[in-house]
């Protein structure tokens, strides 16, 4: 242990406990909503781990192909629900939501519905930028792939 | 147990059934929110990060969905259950943090983890230094304040083994805490 010097800590086990057992979690609750599509793809056999759904919404830009308006979206909250299978879902700047399926490649489907919330069509989203481990509720842009990829936003 | 106590009394009020079938994506949902606090709270009490506990709540939670469909042969309430699934995650996790500081020790680089006289981490580093056994029934027991039998039920041993394993896991988290601070730094 050369190089630093070590002290006794002088606690006892009782004084311990009470310090950890005062450590109480008080966070918020991330909505939760699991769809009929989710239940029928249950047995989908590409689901990505958590973590790694984490490490996709911590992506700085999301580039989308096909026939969306370039936009500026962003995940408002990781629903674990989707997670279970490989979702997130991407609000865009009109408050539309859009469900992305997230691939093991991953690339990920972006959902488009109608105002009645009717699948109109869908597209394929390509992750680009460097990523970090984010924190469930990172800002991101998405734009399609004949455009140039949106900045990357400050975080 | 206010946080356990709570959850396990609003799920029969939430017109759940006593085993109710958990492949059911309502019922799922509403355990999901049901218990979720705990669930967080349960592993940031061990972990001591929050971040880091709601990933391994995230994980739990999807063993949990993927297994929901054996629930009723379980034959724990789904608090339990979840608590059973999430200590094992956890164990896992910790596991891993003790070869860490280990690995930290014997390098004796000083500022590798920062130095603090926070009691809360000082007693966080001597329970991560002890078996993910002893740190499980020290976790239900004391800091989540189960009872004996709830405890026996979350790690599926006897009430017998609780109190003995208990009773070990006190003794060395004393040992620990009377062994020298490596985080210490002149």
């Amino acid at each position: 242990m050369s190089g630093h010097q070590e002290t006794p800590s002088s606690m006892d086990v009782d004084h311990a406990l009470d310090v950890l057992a005062q450590r109480r979690w008080s966070g918020p609750l991330r909505d939760v909503r699991i769809e009929e599509h989710m239940m029928n793809d249950a047995k989908r056999p590409h689901t990505p781990r958590i973590r790694r759904s984490r490490w996709l919404v911590g992506a700085l830009v999301l580039t989308a192909g096909g026939a969306v308006a370039a936009t500026t979206g962003a995940i408002e909250w990781l629903n674990p629900a989707h997670l279970f299978r490989g979702q997130a879902v991407v609000v865009d700047e009109l408050g539309a939501e859009h469900v992305i399926d997230i691939q093991a490649d991953g690339s990920a489907i972006m959902k488009i519905a109608d105002d009645q919330g009717q699948p109109v069509s869908e597209v394929r989203l390509q992750l680009a930028g460097d990523a970090d481990i984010g924190t469930g509720a990172a800002p991101i842009r998405f734009a399609p792939l004949n455009k140039a990829p949106a900045e990357t936003p400050d975080r | 147990m206010p946080e356990a106590q709570a959850t396990l009394q609003s799920l029969p009020a939430m017109g759940l059934p006593s085993t109710p079938c958990l492949a059911d994506a309502r019922i799922f949902e509403a355990l999901y929110r049901e218990t979720y606090p705990a669930v967080v709270g349960l592993i940031y009490r061990r972990t001591g990060n929050e971040d880091l506990a709601r990933d391994l709540a995230c994980d739990t939670f999807l063993i949990a969905w993927r297994k929901a469909p054996h629930f009723r042969s379980v034959g724990v309430p789904p608090l339990h259950w979840l608590f059973r699934i999430a200590t094992h995650r956890v164990n896992r996790w910790a596991r891993d943090e003790r070869r860490r500081l280990r690995r930290e020790a014997h390098a004796a680089r000083p500022n590798t983890v920062p130095a603090t006289n926070d009691d809360a981490d000082l007693a966080l580093t001597a329970l991560l230094r002890l078996s993910p056994r002893h740190q499980s029934v020290i976790s239900l027991r004391c800091l989540h304040q189960l009872s004996v039998e709830q405890t026996a039920e979350v790690l599926d041993i006897s009430p017998g083994t609780v109190k003995s394993r208990l009773a070990r896991a006190r003794s060395a988290l004393a040992r620990e805490l009377s062994r020298p601070d490596p985080r210490s730094n002149p």
